[in-house]
């Protein structure tokens, strides 16, 4: 029998060695992910690309072709996938320990169907309401912005927002009791989801096939310019919620004890689910929806760490950036040049995952 | 130090549950409430944590008034064990108990934090259990294990509601025995909702009956628990009879 202390410190030794793993193993799908697509370039291309961008002094470009494909195209790719799989998988854990429920995720609060509604209502009443210059490009600077998109991803990220604030003025009628949340998040889900219908039913077939494309959810938008201000969202919403990592821990034991440990726990949850959905509406609305996520990589770590969430939001966050990275790559190859959408792929993987899980027995502490 | 409500009323919505409660519970003395189900018993242990706020009335501990405390400071004066169980799966045993150390500890727990958490884990004799997951344990298990979580916060006060109702007789009566040597050993104030009036009259020093959201008398265990009384709240016909052991116990007759 161990006792308290050498049984913390193995259970931290193990902790941080699959932050570890988790991390190299990004780093390394990251290399291989730029290195791998309709046109294979060998890794060692790859890596003079990289440091001919950080370094163009010093190390030479390998060709004009290479460099521009790295660049350009798969770097801000694979980092948007990165970051939305960070945004995921730190939300995912963030929602299911703040409400206590294994099976909330950005999907299962109405985030998700809130950021469809947005997307579609700009995509089938944008013409009508902003006429010839919707589909205007303009110039900030930093290069040429169709507008069209700039008001997709606003409205998208705007309506994520939207769907967690009344989520939260409902939940103000119980002092933000969770299953009033999560009831209200499921119902504003509904809701959305009645309007991202009804506008496919009056869009035009063009329009039509715009929206049937954003819900499929991909890394098409990916550019510089979208990840370079989602860069410093994701990581300081990650940040902010991993100094919160201890006061998790406290309302694992239910709100009323969390309360007789000092957490004022409805400022705790809306706050955190505010931070969350933040992150999360950032990315969805450049990606579009991608399912599953949210809700299994928190689940994958729990099971390999436990629910410590010191540990399990990192490790979350890194194991959503793996998965989506991985899946994209999967998306980009599976049927080269033809490319699937990753929302389409993340679906199956995580329908397989958990018929798995369940059947498996593995899931028995699911509870 | 004492606890001293005076002419708290309580309710939810519209609905009142506690009318004018006055009642003192100090510290190193087990202060047990009784009374029927829907008398207030959970409220008023839920106000006194301060879980609930109230507004009619007064809570004050050495004369400080609950609602002014900050909440940091609330949670080193007072910890709580609920009557249902509520927990994450995956989560071990070792980590429930050291989420009880959370108004003490920062980001990572120090040496007097697991310190803390072993001695609790041993009081409640649950160390070989420390490496389980919580949703492994058997419901008696995890009684004591919240038992152990409230332990680790060291706490001057320490509100439990129905702290034995899931343990089986053997269990009832260790745990009872453990806390009763805890207040009177460590100077630390119980106040223990309960239904079992043997347990009460064996390890409590002072009984707050109620009745309807009222206290209907309060003093010693022998004062308090009477044939009278407790037909008078709860409609039971009762004996008090003396044991082997030159104990007193209740013997329940009819309703």
């Amino acid at each position: 029998m161990q006792d308290a202390q050498s049984l913390y410190k193995s259970e931290k030794t193990k902790r941080i060695r699959l932050i570890q793993i988790l991390s190299v193993s990004l780093v390394a799908a990251f290399l291989g992910s730029l290195s791998l697509g309709s046109i294979y370039i060998a890794p060692i291309d790859v890596l003079k690309s990289i440091g001919h961008g950080l370094f163009p002094a010093w190390v030479d470009s390998p060709s004009q072709v290479t460099y521009t494909i790295i660049s350009v195209v798969r770097i801000p790719r694979c980092l948007l996938a990165i970051l939305a799989g960070f945004a995921l998988g730190v939300s995912g854990a963030v929602m299911q320990s703040t409400l206590r429920n294994p099976l909330v995720s950005p999907f299962t609060l109405g985030l998700s169907s809130a950021a469809s509604f947005g997307a579609a209502l700009i995509i089938v009443s944008g013409p009508m309401i902003f006429g010839a210059f919707f589909n205007k490009s303009i110039n900030f600077g930093i290069g040429p912005f169709y507008v069209s998109s700039v008001l997709v991803v606003i409205s998208a990220f705007a309506f994520g927002i939207l769907s967690m604030l009344i989520v939260l003025a409902i939940g103000r009628i119980n002092d933000q009791s969770r299953s009033i949340v999560i009831l209200g998040g499921v119902i504003i889900g509904y809701l959305f989801q009645a309007g991202v219908t009804a506008l496919k039913y009056i869009s035009e077939d063009g329009a039509l096939r715009e929206i049937t494309i954003w819900l499929m959810g991909g890394m098409w938008g990916a550019s510089w310019k979208s990840v370079l201000p989602l860069i410093p969202i994701v990581l300081v919403c990650c940040a902010v919620l991993y100094r919160k990592a201890v006061l998790f821990n406290a309302l694992s034991g239910g709100d009323d004890v969390a309360k007789t440990l000092g957490v004022d726990v409805p400022k705790f949850r809306r706050d955190t689910l505010l931070v969350a959905t933040l992150c999360t509406s950032a990315c969805i609305a450049f990606t579009g929806i991608i399912g599953f996520i949210g809700l299994m990589s928190p689940h994958i770590c729990r099971m390999m760490i436990g629910n410590d969430q010191r540990y399990l939001l990192p490790a979350s966050t890194l194991m959503g950036a793996l998965i989506l990275l991985i899946s994209d790559t999967a998306a980009r190859m599976i049927l080269a040049p033809v490319e699937l959408p990753v929302g389409v792929l993340m679906y199956l993987i995580g329908g397989a995952f958990f018929i798995y899980l369940i059947t498996s027995g593995r899931g028995r502490g699911m509870e | 130090m004492k606890l001293e409500i005076t002419g708290l009323n309580q309710g939810y919505g519209k609905k009142e549950i506690l009318f004018d409660i006055n009642a003192i519970a100090d510290a190193g003395k087990v202060t047990s409430i009784l009374g029927p189900n829907g008398s207030g018993k959970s409220t008023l242990i839920k106000t006194v944590t301060g879980i609930l706020p109230y507004s009619v009335g007064n809570v004050t501990f050495d004369g400080r008034e609950l609602s002014g405390l900050d909440l940091g400071e609330r949670a080193k004066l007072i910890s709580y064990v609920p009557q249902s169980f509520s927990y994450m799966s995956y989560t071990s045993v070792m980590e429930t108990v050291m989420t009880g150390r959370t108004p003490h500890m920062g980001w990572e727990p120090g040496d007097r934090d697991l310190e803390a958490v072993q001695e609790s884990l041993a009081f409640m004799d649950i160390e070989s259990l420390s490496d389980l997951n919580i949703n492994e344990l058997s419901g008696g298990q995890r009684q004591r294990v919240f038992i152990a979580r409230a332990l680790a916060q060291e706490s001057k006060f320490m509100m439990f509601d129905e702290p034995t109702s899931s343990l089986d007789i053997k269990y009832q009566i260790e745990t009872m025995k453990k806390l009763h040597a805890l207040a009177h050993n460590r100077n630390i104030g119980l106040v223990v909702a309960m239904h079992d009036l043997n347990l009460v009259l064996r390890y409590s020093d002072e009984v707050i009956l109620l009745k309807g959201g009222r206290v209907h008398s309060r003093g010693s265990p022998r004062e308090i628990i009477s044939e009278e009384s407790l037909r008078d709240v709860y409609g039971v016909e009762s004996e008090i009879v003396e044991g082997r052991d030159g104990r007193t116990y209740i013997h329940m007759m009819d309703v």
